[in-house]
């Protein structure tokens, strides 16, 4: 052999050649099959996909077609996928939606792991190109392409519960709550063909219908997000969402169904709509059952009520203990006061009995209102002396900034007790601070999830009032469109006078049926956005009436506390104005939720029927603790009424809401009574 | 699809108003720029071997000999040349490109799905794509490996050695290499026209009880009738539903076709018989008008009402008002339409206002003639998004106010052969859209076949022009390099649009340097580059968009000879069209062969 320098050279090549060969042999050997089955570790880099799930046969399935497209791209993915985002972009704007969906299809199989993508696209398809035709069947095909399109994508990422949930999300909302619902829901009942594909992903007749056994979209969507909670539970993966959240989405499935069974235009037979609230009640209390963490520490949303009696009754016990009540009675007077407030949770009525049973175990309170009270000077003591009706709007103002600062804190009380019962106020101060921590963290979670909302809502919409409410309201809008809007007397076969109804009847039946219904559950106030159907019937009721020349809604109108949530939303005729005499002195009136008082209503509050008067003599506390509004502090309060009109001075001349009284009584529950200090 | 509406004569387009602005002048001007650019460089390199003097003498002998070398270019030499470059390409095995492209074929079908919407848009783009990418991939190798080849085995002496010129050389290897692309292009077109006939081709049944149900409760059906009406058996993936349509039985667009359907029999013998699919495999002539628009209070002429798509293909006419779109034809003859106008239009609908979702937008077509207040009834229509709508305007219609028919050529048909065609909408508060290739008068039906050949055509044009720059760059490169050139050549004539985007700084970012520097700053598109380098940057990138601006104006455009997007909708390529392409194509032709001629001849291949 010569060694030539050219052979010297080739040597030498092959030489250098073998140290990278070596790393890279190292780092990227893949991973392969075993003979006994398990897998044999690659190299690091395979090691690492492996160690992190992220090994594309641990992603979810393979699909040939996208491997293909990925190798023949010859390392130019990252090209290949801009260009066709490009290009997808580009269709988009053109309105080349056939093209759209093949390229997103393209694009896809490139980066079949990349869930952003799938999501964008399929929101596109599903949303902003199903928008762009006009016949609402196009609409629904292309709301079903991106479904399909997403859909799809769990294939390969069968550990991913977001894309489940996204799948669950556009099922039941795009379908369910579009402008087009009722149609977009027709169809889907319809489509076998989609109907088809859903049931390669999901066990659609288990979401069928009772109302027709058709599948309906709600409860198809109700499949995904417990496929995506079973993902979650089995694979220990862990959700994008906060899981109070992610775990909302099933059982709201079933509220929306049985909302959307009295929304689809026919209603439903009463047992299947009543059955369709049980069952989302009884999801939602299951719900309401389990734990999430709020700041690191569990909570269940349906322990709130537990807990707001139990810091009521601590409140008081604190109250007992701090004006010198003995141990044994002041744990008497809690236990009773639990079990009180286990019976009946209006904080008012709960501490006036105590009171009777335990007469001036809150003297130490009273006593400290009453001289903060004496305390004022000048303009703010003839503020307060001024008979409420009589002040002026600056008197209100001034009222009600310094109204609360007369109930004492805990650490008030601590100061002015006497030194004997330091220990037991102590102890019992430091878990009236716990537990209000406790409850704080539940009311947050339950403002985020409207809980108790939901339950009381399911509650009173199989009952039978709501589905009388509901019957009148149908019979209504069926006589308006036969033009029938009043009533009529007309004679029977027996020649008998007979009076039918018109729409105009039936809706006010509704009208006192449904006022019933926010009087008896005021919690039914705490989302009125989800009334906003009540709210064009109301439009239509008054639209009636014009049409018959009467006169547009009273001022006092039953329902006006649902309008006022949110006026915007009512289109009908202005209100009549109130009578002068009534109008001097502002606020058609919305009674505020009754027997809703939370915890923080009573906690240092002065509802107390025979405290009411003293309560007004009360002193001051620091600003930035005062509740801005609820019955906390309120000393004009009636026991069961709130006054927002003085609790929010801005709003002093305004007509006072439900909606200021719903903002003041959650600020309440923020700022939660005894914590101001 | 962005129609090309404007369907420009050969001549129009050769010589347009603005001549400077036409193809020719663009032509000369960089020929002569590029002949200057040769001598110059040929000059600056002789300077280098000869010295300056010598150098001019040199370069002189050289283009004055080469002007009777070419002329006296044989054509015997030159088709001897292709049947040896024809025998190469046999050699090189390369019918096994039709032969892959065969297998594509027999595959492609499993995977192609026929439940899309468009099912015959799907089948074709996927032929003419596989056909475009194989016979571009064929030409590239053939053309660009030969001659480098040649003269790395030594095999070209053989030839030079003998009284052929280079121009017959380069001209040979055009030629065969063509001739082979002819081949398994036609062998492609032919298979490919078989596969989509028969993929496409398909039946249906209807039920008598369905029809006779459908049928029975006469007058028009609602949305919610449509949507429940029973369907024809299933065909080429899809059904149609049976709907009610003037009292007679249609089917619905599925699968962007129809068919029509004929009562065959009376009493128990009767059925109902579907016809051939119509607006599938079509290749539909368009008589196309100028359109205007027309204001919504005044009626006359304004600019139209843009409703804020980013696209702006469509402008809008208010509903309820006197906005209209208005469609001027020309040639209109009751010759060229006997039975009346056949309309055909795609129009666009806008609501302001949801209104009743399960209606559709209505409108009117009314017949205006020119110049003059004389105007027709209106032709009331619903309007169909995304489909093109049939309208038949009858010979005999009425005048607006009175109910006496007039023959629509004599009352509404200028002298000049030319009518107005306003479309408008009737509800208030909601818009149509149009542009000007959206409506139309079917003039006459083109075969599909014949069409599908013209597509063919203009993808063999894109392969004879790849060739030709195959064989011109390997008359100086090596094969690697020269195919390198060329398929750089290829994807900027592909990506012509947004190379122009790029050079023309319309995309967001920046050239290329400042793009480079915002990938490494990860600094956003919409902020403006700043600092001291800023200039530095936006100098290198004006260097380098004049460049691509240069390289723009001499490399053809490889997707403008893309014309399936015609097949695939149903119209038919006009000739003009066509010619256009061939007149570019022997233009490139002719440049590349001399330029490839000088390159060989002045090559010092015994080196």
């Amino acid at each position: 052999m010569n060694l030539t320098p050219a052979f010297i050279r080739k040597i030498l090549y092959l030489a250098a050649m073998v140290p990278p060969l070596i790393v890279i042999v190292n780092l990227g050997m893949p991973a392969v099959r075993g003979t006994e089955g398990g897998v044999e570790h690659g190299g690091h880099l395979a090691q690492m996909r492996i160690d992190n799930d992220l090994a594309q046969s641990n992603l979810g399935e393979i699909d040939p077609a996208g491997e293909a497209m990925k190798l023949s791209s010859l390392g130019l993915r990252g090209v290949a996928v801009s260009d066709l985002w490009l290009k997808a972009m580009h269709y988009k704007k053109v309105k080349d939606f056939d093209r759209l969906s093949v390229t997103v299809n393209q694009l896809v199989k490139l980066q079949p792991n990349f869930i952003t993508v799938r999501e964008f696209q399929a929101h596109n398809l599903s949303y902003n190109v199903s928008v762009e035709f006009d016949d609402y069947r196009d609409r629904y095909n292309w709301v079903t392409k991106g479904i399909d399109f997403l859909m799809d994508g769990t294939q390969y990422n069968r550990n991913e519960p977001h894309l489940m949930g996204s799948c669950g999300w556009f099922v039941s909302q795009k379908i369910g709550r579009a402008d087009e619902f009722r149609q977009f829901r027709r169809l889907f009942r319809h489509d076998e063909e989609f109907q088809e594909k859903l049931n390669q992903y999901v066990n659609v007749d288990d979401a069928k219908s009772r109302a027709d056994l058709y599948p309906d979209n709600w409860l198809v969507g109700r499949l995904w997000y417990l496929k995506a909670e079973r993902i979650v539970e089995t694979r220990n993966v862990r959700t994008r969402e906060n899981p109070w959240l992610f775990y909302s989405h099933a059982p709201r499935c079933l509220i929306s169904y049985a909302t959307a069974l009295d929304r689809d235009g026919e209603l439903p037979p009463e047992e299947v709509s009543q059955q369709a609230w049980r069952d989302a009640e009884k999801q939602w209390e299951l719900y309401g059952a389990r734990e999430f963490y709020i700041r690191n520490e569990p909570v269940r949303l349906n322990s709130l009520h537990e807990l707001r009696y139990r810091a009521n009754a601590l409140a008081m016990a604190v109250d007992a203990a701090a004006s010198g009540m003995p141990e044994d009675e002041v744990a008497q007077l809690r236990a009773e006061a639990e079990r009180l407030y286990a019976k009946d949770p209006r904080a008012d009525i709960v501490r006036g009995k105590i009171a009777e049973s335990y007469p001036g175990f809150e003297q130490l309170r009273l006593d400290i209102r009453q001289r903060r009270r004496d305390s004022l000077e000048g303009e703010e003591r003839d503020a307060f002396e001024t008979p409420a009706e009589l002040r002026t709007a600056e008197q209100r103002t001034m009222v009600a900034q310094i109204q609360p600062k007369f109930d004492p804190t805990p650490e008030d009380l601590l100061n002015a007790t006497d030194e004997a019962n330091l220990p037991l106020l102590a102890q019992l101060v430091g878990e009236f601070r716990e537990l209000l921590e406790e409850l704080d963290r539940a009311e947050q979670l339950d403002s985020h999830s409207k809980y108790h909302y939901w339950l009381v809502r399911c509650q009173v919409e199989s009952t039978e009032q709501a589905r009388a409410a509901k019957r009148h309201l149908f019979q209504a809008k069926q006589l308006a469109k036969q033009a029938k809007l009043e009533k009529e007397e007309t004679r029977d076969e027996n020649g008998e006078k007979v009076v039918v109804l018109g729409a105009k009847e039936h809706y006010e039946a509704a009208w006192d049926l449904w006022h019933d219904i926010f009087e008896r559950r005021p919690e039914m106030y705490d989302n009125v956005e989800e009334s906003q159907m009540l709210i064009q019937d109301l439009i239509e009721y008054d639209s009636i009436l014009s049409k018959l020349d009467l006169d547009p809604l009273p001022h006092d109108f039953k329902l006006r506390g649902l309008i006022d949530f949110d006026p915007e939303l009512w289109t009908g005729r202005p209100f009549l104005p109130p009578p002068a005499e009534e109008a001097q002195d502002d606020a058609p009136t919305k009674e505020p939720p009754k027997d809703g008082s939370t915890a923080n209503d009573s906690i240092g509050s002065d509802s107390s029927p025979d405290e009411a008067k003293k309560q007004e003599l009360k002193k001051d506390k620091p600003a930035e603790d005062a509740p801005k509004g609820g019955d906390a502090g309120t000393d004009e309060a009636k026991p069961d009424e709130a006054k927002p009109a003085e609790a929010k001075p801005a709003e002093n001349d305004e007509q006072k809401s439900p909606k200021a009284d719903s903002k003041a009584k959650d600020d309440t529950d923020a700022s939660t009574g005894l914590e101001s200090s | 699809m962005e129609l090309q509406h404007s369907q420009e004569s050969l001549y129009q387009w050769l010589f347009p108003d603005v001549i400077w602005a036409g193809p020719i002048v663009t032509f000369l001007i960089v020929v002569v720029s590029l002949i200057v650019l040769a001598c110059f460089l040929s000059y600056l390199v002789c300077v280098v071997r000869h010295g300056p003097f010598e150098a001019f003498y040199v370069v002189a002998q050289v283009i004055f000999t080469s002007v009777p070398d070419l002329l006296r270019t044989s054509p015997r030499r030159t088709l001897a040349m292709a049947r040896l470059a024809v025998k190469e390409s046999i050699r090189r095995r390369v019918l096994v490109v039709f032969a892959m492209f065969a297998v594509l074929l027999l595959f492609g079908a499993w995977f192609l799905n026929t439940r899309v919407d468009d099912p015959a848009r799907l089948y074709l783009s996927f032929v003419m794509t596989m056909t475009s990418y194989l016979t571009v991939i064929l030409a590239v190798f053939l053309s660009t490996f030969s001659l480098p080849n040649d003269i790395k085995n030594k095999t070209i002496y053989t030839v030079i050695t003998k009284p052929v010129r280079a121009g017959e050389i380069i001209l040979g290897r055009i030629l065969g290499f063509t001739f082979i692309g002819t081949i398994v292009m036609v062998s492609m077109c032919a298979v490919s026209y078989l596969f989509v006939v028969r993929g496409l081709g398909h039946d249906h049944e209807i039920a008598l009880e369905d029809a006779e149900a459908v049928l029975a409760p006469g007058g028009e059906m609602t949305a919610q009738e449509v949507e429940a009406a029973p369907e024809t058996s299933e065909g080429g993936g899809h059904k149609h539903k049976l709907i009610r349509r003037n009292g007679r039985l249609a089917l619905d667009h599925a699968a962007s076709h129809t068919h029509r359907v004929e009562k065959v029999g009376e009493g128990p013998d009767a059925k109902y018989v579907v016809g051939a699919a119509e607006g599938m495999l079509e290749a539909r002539v368009p008589h196309y008008g100028e359109l205007s628009f027309l204001d919504k209070a005044t009626g006359q002429l304004t600019k139209p009402t843009h409703v804020g798509y980013e696209w702006e293909y469509r402008m809008h006419v208010e509903g309820a008002s006197n906005a209209a779109a208005v469609w001027t034809f020309d040639d209109v003859s009751p010759e060229r339409y006997p039975t009346g106008l056949p309309i055909e239009m795609t129009i666009d609908v806008y609501r302001t206002y949801k209104g009743d979702i399960e209606q559709r937008i209505r409108g009117s077509i009314t017949l205006v003639r020119p110049g003059t207040d004389v105007r027709s009834a209106p032709l009331d229509f619903v309007s169909d998004e995304f489909t093109v709508q049939q309208l038949l305007f009858p010979r005999k219609w009425k005048l607006d106010n009175s109910d006496n028919p007039v023959d629509i050529f004599q009352q509404f048909v200028d002298k000049d052969g030319r009518i107005e065609i306003w479309l408008q909408c009737t509800e208030p508060g909601q818009f149509f859209g149009a542009a000007q290739g959206d409506l139309y008068l079917r003039s006459a039906e083109g075969y599909f076949g014949v069409n599908f050949a013209k597509a063919y055509l203009s993808m063999w044009m894109q392969m004879v022009l790849v060739i030709c720059f195959g064989v011109m760059f390997s008359s100086f490169l090596s094969g690697a390099v020269a195919m390198l050139a060329t398929i750089l050549s290829l994807v900027i004539g592909f990506y012509a649009q947004s190379i122009s985007d790029l050079a023309n700084d319309v995309l967001a970012g920046g050239g290329p340097f400042e793009s480079f520097i915002r990938v490494l700053t990860h600094r956003s598109a919409a902020l403006k580059l700043e600092g001291p380098a800023a200039p530095v940057v936006d100098f290198l990138d004006d260097i380098f968009r004049f460049l691509m601006r240069l390289a723009l104006q001499v490399l053809p455009r490889f997707n403008d000879f893309n014309t399936s997007d015609y097949v695939a909708e149903g119209y038919s390529i006009y000739g003009d069209l066509l010619s256009q392409h061939f007149v570019i194509t022997l233009a490139y032709c002719f440049v590349l062969s001399v330029t490839g001629y000088f390159f060989l001849r002045t090559r010092e291949i015994a080196a």
